[in-house]
């Protein structure tokens, strides 16, 4: 899973989420989640610790969504509206129907979700977009530039709330006097960038050499026709 | 002077920031010959960083407006595009981190060379330059953990990485300890001997002595060329450094002494097995010391040893097992004090910290304590600026004051000398001596290793997670071992 190209992986995920989108297949979303949550858990070097915790918002979000549609069901329960596409009910408000529906829903998006995120790389992703995809290399850049600093931004929070404690003032966790330090800093960050990337010789329209190559292979087709097939399938003969 | 060898000159150069400031420099003049190391010298806050950054292209594209003509190898700067420019000229920022744009240190490298288009093969030039600067070992680590030292050595490695033929460098020892300098300065010599010429901004003399064709005393208008104090001239002529609140070495620090503590005076500070976490692990463990009052206690270390953590227990902001005992109300000034500020205003900085201290203070008290304590620290003419429109020696001095103006009898300074000119400096060492004769105490983490050893009472190396008292002997010979004598003296006695 982690060899697959990363533009076209984000690609079938994508399409793969478009189409659980306009239905309410519960048998269907619960395979989604699972089959991906399998494949996540034995893919080597996944941090499955970190795995489960990423999931938990996930089960919280689908048990809060099974208990809403359970036990407050728009109809009471009694009557409902019935929607169709792809020949497959979209809408149907039998209370615990409708609360399987939504709650598999969230698992099936969290399954994609976590199969993405634990098996892709940030920086081979905008690499991808950049290659495949014909993004300017002035934004593949300056998001992965952005997206580095992250954790600077975050030491800097520390820091400041630090700072802030030391002189007795309280500040609260999205206080403006915790903000406003940050915001300046992030101001004058983001023009020592463009020229640090500037004074490195980069140029947007200049040719470049490329150091990291994303290639696409059979295999990533296969994913992308593969999975939304068998979604498409799923949909029409579950 | 034969066209074929001027690197970089300017001619009638001006800058201002904006239409209605004032300009930070006008009609100025320099040439730079190839192979040349020429140190432009001046105060912090003169607009010496401001020339560099117009000398390397980057102004007026992201601040002000430039009149005049700079030529880089006899064609206009404006002719070159980034990356051909990158190709020639190439510029260090004082700090490195603002420098990357990449996470890991081989991306760093590739980067630049992906920009130059670089034909050969990107993996194999990218270790060549690493071994160069000797990085080979740091290839896949992510910068953000790497010591100030290697980061200022991967900035000269993506540098030359782009093949540039000269290098504009802006303060690039300002946070680095006495170890690193060296290795970076042998590092920019050796490079200088392959004939990479370099412009270098700084306000201190000492690394660059051993390979220096000139120095250029910085004015903002004229022909700096008639500034150029050659090695040989440079005693006999200490007198202008001096006016400039400049020095050629460290004879500033000789008229400072450690404060006065008599034998009996009271414990401010007793830390006895204190053990502190960093991301909820321990990772100093057993540290016991003492500082009594009015003494000047100075913490030293490489860069994530542990100085700030140490500091932010004392402040009661960081987590710590064990005893730690404060003699009263503790204040903290960060290394980038730009992070304390909590308003707008110079002035009000001061009220919050007054009016927390003296609660049943009338405000018209209030306002004239802050006038007088603004006046003393040289901050009244920008009472009404705000804090982060100070030049960087007047916010230190301004968040040390929002720290003194709350009576704290503790004073734990982080870095208090970074990126200071020794007038700065001074003027900081001023206003806390004379609090430390009133029984101020003071406990500073910092990479100065000079200043710690001519200023402090006690001196404590933070080294492989436990504190070591050091001597101020110890200190002072550790620096010589870094810059041989006999060395910076057969330097001197060759023609430049």
């Amino acid at each position: 899973m982690k060899s697959l190209n990363p533009g076209y992986k984000l690609l079938t995920l994508i399409i793969a989420s478009l189409l659980l989108s306009v239905t309410f297949h519960i048998r269907l979303n619960l395979i989604i989640a699972a089959g991906c949550l399998l494949v996540t858990f034995c893919t080597p070097g996944v941090n499955r610790r970190r795995l489960l915790l990423g999931l938990l918002p996930f089960f919280l979000a689908a048990l809060g969504m099974f208990t809403a549609g359970l036990y407050f069901g728009a109809d009471g329960g009694n009557q409902g509206v019935e929607v169709t596409m792809f020949g497959q009910r979209t809408l149907y408000a039998s209370n615990l129907t409708t609360a399987l529906q939504l709650s598999s829903r969230i698992l099936a998006y969290g399954g994609l979700g976590m199969l993405y995120a634990f098996t892709s790389n940030a920086f081979e992703l905008v690499m991808s977009l950049m290659q495949q995809f014909h993004l300017p290399p002035k934004f593949a850049y300056g998001i992965l530039a952005a997206y580095h600093f992250f954790p600077v931004v975050r030491e800097e929070y520390g820091i400041v709330g630090a700072a802030l404690k030391a002189r007795g003032v309280k500040a609260g966790p999205v206080s403006t006097k915790r903000l406003f330090p940050m915001l300046v800093q992030a101001m004058e960050r983001s023009e020592s960038l463009a020229m640090a990337m500037e004074s490195r010789g980069f140029q947007d329209d200049a040719p470049r050499a490329t150091a990291f190559r994303t290639r696409v292979r059979p295999a990533d087709f296969c994913f992308l026709f593969g999975l939304n097939g068998l979604i498409t399938a799923g949909l029409l003969f579950l | 002077m034969n066209k074929q060898e001027i690197m970089l000159s300017c001619r009638d150069l001006g800058f201002r920031y904006g239409e209605k400031t004032d300009p930070v420099f006008s009609d100025l003049s320099l040439t730079v010959k190839k192979g040349e190391t020429v140190l432009l010298m001046g105060p912090s806050g003169c607009g010496k960083s401001t020339l560099a950054y117009c000398l390397a292209g980057l102004y007026p594209e992201y601040a002000g407006e430039l009149s005049g003509e700079i030529l880089l190898e006899g064609k206009p700067l404006s002719k070159y595009g980034p990356a051909s420019r990158a190709g020639t000229l190439s510029i260090l920022f004082q700090n490195p981190d603002n420098q990357f744009c990449m996470d890991r240190v081989d991306h760093e490298v590739l980067f630049a060379l992906e920009n130059i288009n670089y034909q050969g093969n990107l993996e194999e030039r990218m270790r060549e330059l690493l071994a160069m600067t000797g990085l080979e070992q740091e290839a896949s680590s992510p910068i953000h953990i790497l010591s100030g030292g290697m980061k200022q050595k991967l900035a000269l490695c993506t540098a030359l990485a782009t093949e540039a033929r000269m290098l504009i460098l802006d303060e690039p020892f300002a946070n680095l300890d006495p170890a690193a300098s060296a290795s970076l300065a042998g590092m920019l010599r050796q490079m200088n001997e392959r004939g990479l010429t370099l412009l270098v901004v700084d306000h201190r003399l000492d690394w660059w002595r051993p390979f220096l064709s000139r120095v250029i005393l910085y004015d903002n208008t004229g022909n700096l060329d008639e500034n150029s104090i050659t090695c040989e001239e440079l005693e006999e002529r200490q007198e202008e450094f001096a006016s400039r609140g400049l020095f050629l070495g460290n004879e500033w620090l000789d008229r400072r002494h450690p404060p006065k503590v008599p034998g009996q005076a009271e414990i401010m500070v007793e830390a006895r097995d204190l053990v502190l976490y960093h991301d909820r692990k321990p990772f100093l463990s057993n540290l016991s010391f003492q500082a009594k009052k009015g003494s000047v206690t100075a913490l030293v270390g490489n860069c994530g040893s542990g100085k700030t953590s140490l500091l932010q227990a004392a402040a009661g902001i960081g987590k710590y097992k064990g005893k730690l005992f404060l003699g009263g109300r503790a204040g903290l000034v960060f290394q980038n004090p730009r992070f304390q500020f909590v308003s707008t205003s110079v002035k009000e900085e001061i009220r919050i910290t007054l009016r927390a201290a003296r609660e049943k203070a009338e405000e018209t008290a209030v306002d004239q304590e802050a006038d007088r304590l603004l006046e003393e620290f040289g901050l009244l003419d920008w009472k009404d600026a705000s804090p982060y429109a100070l030049s960087q020696g007047q916010q230190r001095r301004l968040a040390l004051l929002a720290m003194l103006a709350g009576d704290c009898p503790l004073l734990l300074l982080d870095e208090p000398t970074y990126a200071q000119d020794e007038r700065s400096t001074e003027f900081i060492l001023d206003l806390l001596e004379k609090r430390l004769a009133e029984g101020l105490t003071v406990i500073m983490a910092t990479h100065d290793l000079e200043l710690a050893a001519v200023w402090a009472n006690q001196i404590l190396l933070l080294e492989d997670g436990s504190l070591k008292p050091l001597s101020s002997r110890e200190v002072s010979e550790y620096i010589s071992s870094l810059i041989p004598r006999e060395e910076k003296e057969e330097e001197r006695s060759e023609p430049s």
